[in-house]
């Protein structure tokens, strides 16, 4: 019996002392760890709105979004942001997009994802020329290639998937032909995680970028 | 229907879209180290999927009703670790106890489960949010992907006895004798597993 | 002394490619050297503060109990750990994921707290961890450098080579077994060489 009551008390010890240790670290780094997840959501609208824009916060119902974000220049509004999902090639991917109010995407990021390393995952790939070999280059803010290439299209028209090639070794002249018949360029080999987001796009943000519109005539 | 879809993704990715062991690499020190024999390999998957799913069902309960309430997530790490090594000690009283011919043949892969990484890694997974619905696992949705995330490691396992079996008899190169020839069996069967990437029943009305 | 603690650790007695301990982080998070490097050094500290409780209270825990105290001490770091990489180091976080819980359930952190820490000095437990995750954090970058450059012709994010066509399957999960597999098999080679020449 003794024994038992031995063993119950260093487990008892053990596990309050670690307990305290846990809670006390919790303590300090609480405030922390949730202002570090507004900043990843606020660096999330930032990249998709034009700089230098006043962004406010909403919480939306009905058709809404849960949660949108709008963007006003001297008092004209200029588009909303919202998070949407598409169901790629491994589970979903979780997007924010904004949109003006004519539906034209202004802007596009990727939030969450779990495409294949090296094919899927590539959304978020920045075409960069930088080598390991010279690393101190321009240390200037590269959007992903893939997102960039949906600015200027319209959310409210089906978006076409071009196979050709991609986007980011195209030249200007192909670029504007692709954005005049309203199409993206797939990354080689992905084509389902391409069509994730030319899907949700053309099935949730239409829908959202019509009702929030809806609401802003309204007032 | 949208709830039983749900089911049928979780237990299809569990199994063979992203197997703990293929596609994940969680499990590994069981997944190598009993393959050799294929009976054993048996027993230890089956152990496996019994803990998991039962492993899967405590913390769910321990997540929603303990943890989240008193706003104690922190401690989920170490709660957790506590109630998987406890449950398997009870098992294994259980078993010993009522069913002696079932502890007889998984009996002792019980106490090697305890610091298995995939068991933890499952109910690690479930806290989180369900990939296909977006929203925290429920209590039907965890037990599936318990169980599923168990025959996945079953599976992987019992082929790859199979496969070892046979490499007894094959002229191995020195080096790579052991260990090494087992890493490279296990990629030929990732390579083989990656084709089931993509597989979905549901593709058609995907992304709703 | 300190010369032959390091050769212990990365060498003869290397947790990953010669005990082949805590094998399930080693592959999934190779992917690239970034992640290797953060996962090595985040284990480093769960296997040194371990280490170090574990050797303190030794004596007094009872026998029959050992086990689960000591991975309640490793849970209780991991814990710590993980809010602090949280707080501090939110895109390490996400690159991770479920790796950092995990690390409790490695078994390098067990096998060295039952291996060595509990029978051994706190100075000696001390350098055991730093040793011990040493070696783990050096065969991770090996593991890594190679997968990154294969699978994506990158090191650390950057590009490596103009124009090379990088090889996927090596980003992917059967890359990183065959990834493994020849690294043992060199080390193997290299020891049985040293071994006939001796």
């Amino acid at each position: 019996m003794g024994e038992i009551i031995k063993l119950t008390a260093a487990l008892v010890v053990i596990s309050m002392v670690i307990g305290l240790a846990v809670a006390v670290t919790n303590n300090k780094t609480k405030d922390r760890i949730k202002e570090q997840q507004l900043h990843i959501q606020q660096s999330a609208v930032e990249a998709v709105f034009p700089s230098g824009v006043a962004i406010s916060e909403h919480e939306g119902d009905g058709g809404l979004p849960y949660k949108y974000w709008s963007a006003s220049d001297n008092g004209e509004l200029i588009g909303y942001a919202f998070k949407i999902t598409g169901q790629g090639y491994a589970g979903d991917i979780l997007f924010m997009i904004s949109a003006d109010t004519a539906g034209k995407i202004l802007g596009m990021t990727v939030l969450e994802h779990n495409e294949t390393p090296g094919l899927g995952s590539r959304v978020t790939e920045v075409a960069s020329n930088k080598y390991i070999w010279y690393p101190v280059g321009s240390s200037e803010k590269v959007k992903p290639w893939f997102t960039e290439q949906f600015e200027g299209l319209s959310c409210f028209k089906p978006i076409g998937i071009d196979k050709s090639g991609e986007w980011h070794k195209f030249d200007a002249q192909r670029r504007a032909q692709l954005q005049s018949r309203n199409t993206v360029t797939a990354i080689t080999g992905s084509t389902i995680t391409t069509a994730a987001f030319t899907k949700s796009i053309e099935r949730k943000a239409a829908v959202y970028v019509a009702s929030l519109k809806e609401k802003y005539l309204e007032k | 229907m949208n709830s039983f879809m749900s089911i049928v993704q979780i237990a299809l990715a569990a199994v063979l879209i992203q197997n703990f062991v293929l596609a994940r690499f969680l499990g590994l020190c069981p997944f190598f180290g009993v393959s050799k024999k294929l009976s054993s390999a048996t027993g230890m998957g089956m152990a496996v999927v019994f803990v998991m799913t039962i492993a899967s069902m405590f913390t769910w309960v321990v997540e929603r009703y303990i943890l989240v309430p008193f706003d104690i997530r922190y401690l989920e790490i170490i709660v957790f670790i506590l109630i998987i090594a406890s449950l398997v000690q009870l098992l294994e009283l259980i078993m010993r106890k009522f069913t002696p011919s079932l502890y007889e043949s998984l009996g002792i892969y019980l106490p090697l489960i305890s610091t298995n990484c995939a068991l933890f890694a499952v109910v690690i997974i479930n806290t989180g949010t369900n990939q296909f619905t977006g929203r925290p696992f429920t209590f039907i949705e965890s037990t599936i992907n318990g169980t599923a995330s168990g025959i996945g490691f079953l599976i992987a396992l019992v082929l790859m006895a199979g496969i070892r079996e046979k490499l007894e008899l094959a002229d191995v190169p020195k080096t790579l004798d052991g260990l090494p020839i087992a890493f490279i069996s296990a990629g030929l069967m990732a390579l083989a597993f990656l084709g089931f990437s993509g597989l979905s029943f549901f593709a058609a009305s995907g992304g709703q | 002394m300190l010369k032959e603690e390091v050769k212990r650790g990365v060498i003869t007695e290397n947790p990953i490619l010669i005990l082949a301990l805590g094998l399930c982080p080693s592959l999934a998070v190779s992917t690239s050297v970034t992640n290797g490097l953060g996962m090595g050094l985040a284990t480093m500290f769960v296997l040194v503060c371990s280490n170090i409780i574990i050797s303190i209270i030794k004596g007094w825990v009872p026998d029959k109990v050992r086990i689960p105290c000591f991975i309640m001490v490793s849970a209780a770091f991991v814990s710590i750990l993980h809010l602090f990489i949280k707080a501090y180091m939110p895109l390490l976080d996400q690159r991770l994921g479920i790796f950092i819980p995990l690390i409790t359930v490695n078994c390098i952190i067990l096998g060295r707290a039952e291996a060595f820490a509990s029978k051994n000095s706190l100075s000696r437990s001390f350098t055991d961890g730093i040793v011990m995750g040493l070696g783990f954090t050096v065969s991770l970058l090996i593991l890594s450098a190679i997968r990154e450059f294969l699978g994506s012709n990158k090191l650390f994010d950057l590009m490596v080579i103009p124009k090379f066509q990088p090889l996927t399957a090596f980003a992917l999960a059967p890359g990183g077994f065959f990834t493994i597999a020849f690294v043992m098999g060199v080390v193997s080679f290299l020891r049985s060489r040293k071994e006939a020449r001796a």
